[in-house]
């Protein structure tokens, strides 16, 4: 690993001397809104015609040119007016450019001697049609947004958190502006913790995965906050039912922005409400909150850094002050408890991002991660024989600290990239704390299960051509984990072949492995997430994915079609009867090394742009998993095997004032391990208990032997906007679950008084209307 | 400390799902989707001390009340030892078959069931191990009251593993708790209750192993088996699944089901030997 480290700074530095002088003539740029000078991510750049560039995630651009004079460049972005631009180019040139944003102008693809560079298997959806979508309660919601894309699934109803391609949550990589995020979800997960008026771009690869991610083995979403705006102060304040935010942004100099916006949940006010109108002496509420802050300080044209930082938490308060009879305690029981549950992230980064030259860029990072979750119950117990005060408190959590570097090479026929990283680890996957002082008691007892990690990595990602048809994308990613000496080196790689203008060819190869795994309970996501490292016994996952795919665009609408086959090595899962109760040590509550193979067919019909804009995806998949201690090492499918999925968006600005959404969502349903036959088994003891009191066993065929019913949802939204003399304010009617689908959440058997069994659904999210109000100002 | 963790997280769920509550909504309904195959059970649990007793039965819907009448079925049975075919006298009970044969320990038992008129044929083998004798059993009661004013005393107990192949154990004693490296329990705390002690001898392979069982009975009668490992793998996932029932257990969704281990070819249900030793400890009164 340290001879890699070497290979590279030194691979890099001859690079810089090599590439920052001998180029033909380059020219280069930033590419921004003319009205609050945002980067523009993704943006078209044409020089002379032929020669393309698209902008990254700093709105930067380079494209080369043979011969000095005089050059046409034509710079278009979704959503802006495209604009040409005249220049005498005689040198290297860094400039930049301001794109107006217009309505229903056509996106221009790229043609001539570079192919557009979509990446394999990236999906794209724009911010703007994002908030269009109706969502639960009004609140945009970037991870239900991408739901609704073909090969991303969603987990049980109303939840957040996505399935891509087979693969399970932990497995994909969030990063907010760069920085790691390990919980994502509010809600128990039925809202994402992104809030979208903060958030300018947001991508998921879910095909190729660029070399410079690496850590997952599913997907990216790759999450980029805005700069701000240089030019005013704008404000967005929103009150809907289930939350409420306000956003703000403006400069504080003349070459320093920011952005802050802070969400907050309201369903907590009408539960405390409720608590108080049912009893004075229990309280129990629950909420949530994130604030983003983003500072962007442009030191010049070559330099300029940024400082992100987010908080957010989920918390659950229960108050109770009660008198219980019971025959133990004594007389005049006096119980007074109070419990608190926050869970969350807190990250903070700060970015530089440097322009050696027309040819060369990097971006330095550092910052640190933190997802935490910790439980406090005191109990406080009077009586008249006896008093004691009880305390116990449980904290899981996993702290990152990073540090890395990427750097940048621009040529005429290569962009190369390389970088360099490294990870602190450091877990808790359980630490207790218990007090208990009294009259005739007194215990202490803390435990703390400390883990250290520690991971390096490297990469290296290059993009060339191949005459005016064939596009390469390729790289390695490298890990190394010391602490258990795992090494990998994951291959990427992707060809694009455009035989025609219209068409698009695509096959890519991704290799990728992850060292930090996530235990989940079965079917539900409303526990904590319990993060634990890579061992001895538990190996690091790796998959391997292949992905053919072929897109052709008619006018403005798109025609994809993708298949792809998944591998998936040293999967974990929960031992059958463990959970979160009784995991200590928790290598003893992991099954390892379970294989998993997924494979899928997508169709996507989408048109970005225009009045009406919106999406037709279908998606055939089959996902199993084999664990040589589960199902009797039998493949079983995966709980999240959904055959047919059916997904429908479509969005129509009727006037400048009314905007109108709807979406409909078509599901195999999940498998679960659920027993529909009862049978009589033997037992055998002797010392006290009656074998005849046994109750009768339930009989699974295998695990996930049971489906449930389809699940199916229409949801509407309409937006009615006005422009008023000093804001523009937005009412927003919704309907979720527009027929009232009673959508299987779980099933369950229960007993009735009179003794016999009864097959329950329990269902969440019935139709639910919801308004909010939004100003901006 | 697993008990303060249970009460936590418990406490957690619950208010999660007071909260869920607003939104939510369950109905009873007809079983959806039910596509599993109903299927004939063969149970037998023999050793060598009595004859082989054999039950048979079948699945039966879970809903409603319904259970299965195992003298509407008649079987023929087949019993071979080590391969060769017995011919013991076969009785019929109204809980199922006696077959009069007394098994012995190291030899292989396989059974074949065919119910008439249907061409099912239920068919499984185990092999019957040898039993192990109890070295040294003594009980001191009582010892201490325990938080409910309840007596407790301490059973020693002293048995020698053969130290032949992997061996498995069966300690089948009214206890609350025992702590050892190699074998602990705790009836209160731990999350699957065993009524009885399953372990093997992976980690003391012929070595004597002397335990401390905390027990609320003054001379509770030992029971040590050994057993054959389907037994052994068959009620290890019997505790585990009856602790984990779906029925009466909302919350079951937090951890994923057990299957019932099960050694019959073409059906459900445990055919499995074991060989028993019982003992009454000897008495040390600590008054």
């Amino acid at each position: 690993m340290v001879k890699c480290v070497f290979s590279t700074v030194l691979f890099i530095s001859f690079l810089i001397n090599t590439y920052g002088s001998n180029n033909p003539v380059s020219v280069c740029g930033f590419v921004r809104d003319s009205i609050t000078s945002e980067p523009l991510i993704g943006a078209s750049v044409l020089l002379n015609g032929s020669i393309g560039a698209v902008t990254d995630y700093n709105g930067y651009f380079c494209g080369h040119i043979s011969n000095v004079g005089s050059l046409q460049i034509e710079v278009s972005f979704v959503g802006y007016q495209k604009r040409i631009f005249d220049l005498n180019v005689f040198r290297d040139t860094l400039i930049v450019f301001r794109l107006l944003p217009g309505i229903g102008l056509s996106e221009v693809e790229i043609s001539g001697s570079s192919v557009r560079r979509r990446d394999i298997g990236s999906l794209d959806i724009p911010i703007e049609q994002i908030i269009k979508m109706p969502s639960l309660s009004g609140e945009p919601d970037i991870l239900k947004a991408f739901q609704m894309m073909p090969g991303v699934q969603m987990g049980n109803e109303g939840t957040s958190g996505i399935y891509v391609r087979g693969g399970t949550p932990d497995q994909n990589l969030y990063l907010l502006d760069n920085i790691p995020l390990y919980n994502v979800s509010h809600m128990g997960g039925f809202m994402s913790a992104f809030d979208a008026s903060s958030v300018k771009k947001v991508n998921l690869y879910k095909g190729y995965i660029p070399a410079r991610y690496g850590g997952k083995i599913s997907s990216v979403l790759d999450v980029r906050l805005k700069d701000g705006n240089t030019q005013k102060r704008k404000q967005e304040l929103m009150v809907g039912v289930l939350a409420s935010r306000y956003f703000m942004e403006g400069p504080l100099s003349d070459k320093t922005t920011y952005i802050a916006s802070i969400r907050r949940c309201n369903i907590d006010l009408p539960m405390r409400l409720l608590s108080k109108l049912g009893s004075d002496d229990i309280i129990e509420a629950y909420t949530f909150m994130d604030f983003n802050a983003k500072i962007v300080h442009n030191i010049n044209l070559n330099n300029k850094i940024s400082s992100t930082f987010y908080y957010g938490r989920d918390v659950i308060i229960s108050k109770e002050k009660s008198k219980p009879s019971s025959i133990y305690g004594g007389d005049n029981r006096e119980i007074q408890s109070s419990y608190k549950n926050r869970w969350g992230n807190l990250v903070s980064a700060v970015n530089w991002l440097h322009v050696f030259n027309n040819s060369s860029t990097a971006d330095f990072s550092a910052g640190q991660s933190w997802y935490f979750s910790r439980a406090k119950e005191q109990i406080e117990f009077k009586s008249t024989q006896e008093n004691y005060d009880e305390y116990s408190m449980i904290y899981s959590g996993i702290s990152d600290f990073f540090v890395k570097g990427d750097f940048h090479f621009n040529t005429k026929k290569y962009q190369f990239s390389a970088g360099l990283g490294a990870v602190t680890h450091s877990f808790v996957p359980s630490e207790i704390n218990y007090d208990i002082t009294g009259s005739n008691v007194n215990i202490d007892i803390y435990n703390r299960e400390d883990v250290f990690a520690l991971e390096l990595s490297n990469y290296y990602d290059l993009e060339f051509s191949l005459g005016d048809k064939v596009s390469i994308l390729s790289g390695v990613h490298v890990m190394y984990w010391p602490s258990v000496s795992y090494v990998s080196a994951e291959p990427r790689l992707a060809v694009h072949f455009k035989p025609v203008n219209k068409l698009l060819l695509r096959g890519a190869y991704t290799r990728s492995s992850q060292y930090v795994h996530l235990l989940t309970s079965s079917g539900s996501r409303l526990i904590p997430d319990l993060w634990i490292p890579s061992t001895e016994s538990i190996k690091p996952q790796s998959a391997d994915q292949v992905n053919l795919g072929i897109t052709y665009k008619i006018h403005d609408i798109e025609f994809s079609i993708d298949g792809w086959i998944k591998n998936m090595n040293n999967l974990i899962a929960f031992k059958p009867g463990y959970s979160l109760y009784n995991l200590n040590p928790f290598e003893s509550a992991v099954e390892t090394e379970g294989r998993g193979e997924a494979r899928g067919l997508e169709f996507l019909v989408q048109k970005k742009i225009g009045r009406s804009s919106g999406w037709i995806a279908y998606c055939w998949s089959k996902n199993d998993r084999k664990f040589d201690n589960l199902n009797f090492g039998e493949v079983y499918p995966f709980k999240y095997d959904r055959p047919h999925e059916f997904k429908f968006v479509y969005m129509l600005d009727v006037s400048d004032r009314i905007a109108f959404s709807l979406s409909w969502i078509y599901t195999s349903g999940n498998p679960m391990t659920l027993s529909t036959k009862q049978y009589t088994a033997i037992d055998l003891v002797k010392s006290g208990v009656s074998s005849d009191d046994m109750p009768a066993a339930h009989y699974y065929s295998s695990v996930n032997n049971f489906r449930m019913e389809d699940y199916h949802r229409l949801d509407l939204g309409v937006d009615f906007h006005k422009q008023l003399k000093k804001y523009k304010r937005t009412y927003s009617l919704g309907l979720y679950n527009a027929y009232n689908r009673q959508n299987p959440y779980n099933y369950f058997y229960q007993r009735q008084p009179d003794g016999e069994v009864v097959f329950k659904r329990r269902t969440y999210f019935p139709i639910i209307p919801s308004v909010s109000y939004t100003l901006k100002f | 400390m697993i008990y303060i963790r249970k009460s936590s997280l418990s406490y957690q769920y619950v208010v999660i799902l007071v909260c869920m509550t607003f939104f939510s909504c369950t109905e009873i309904i007809p079983v959806v989707n039910d596509d599993e195959l109903d299927q004939y059970v063969l149970n037998c649990l023999f050793d060598h001390l009595q004859p082989i007793k054999v039950s048979f039965s079948k699945t039966v819907s879970i809903v409603g009340d319904n259970k299965y009448n195992s003298e509407q079925d008649d079987w023929d049975i087949l019993l071979f030892e080590n391969g060769m075919l017995l011919h013991p006298e076969i009785e019929r009970s109204t809980k199922g078959y006696v077959l009069y044969y007394w098994p012995k320990p190291g030899n292989t038992y396989r059974i074949e069931a065919e119910k008439e008129s249907t061409g099912v044929v239920l068919v499984a083998e185990d092999t019957m191990p040898y039993p192990v004798e109890i070295d040294q059993l003594v009980s001191y009661f009582p010892l201490y009251k325990d938080y409910y004013e309840s007596e407790v005393g301490l059973v020693q107990l002293k048995f020698t593993d053969p130290g032949n192949d992997i061996a498995y154990y069966e300690l089948d004693l009214s206890y609350i708790s025992v702590s050892h490296p190699v074998i602990s329990a705790n009836s209160e705390k731990d999350h699957v209750f065993y009524p009885t002690l399953l372990f093997t001898n992976e980690l003391f392979k012929g070595e004597t192993i002397e335990l401390n069982i905390y027990s609320q009975v003054a001379r509770p009668v030992v029971y040590l088996r050994s057993v054959s490992r389907n037994y052994f793998f068959y009620k290890k996932s019997l505790y585990g699944h009856l602790s984990n029932q779906n029925i009466d257990n909302e919350l079951l969704f937090t951890t994923e089901p057990v299957m019932v281990y099960s050694n019959i070819e073409n059906g459900i249900g445990v055919f499995a030997a074991y060989a028993e030793y019982s003992r009454i400890p000897d008495h040390v009164s600590t008054q």
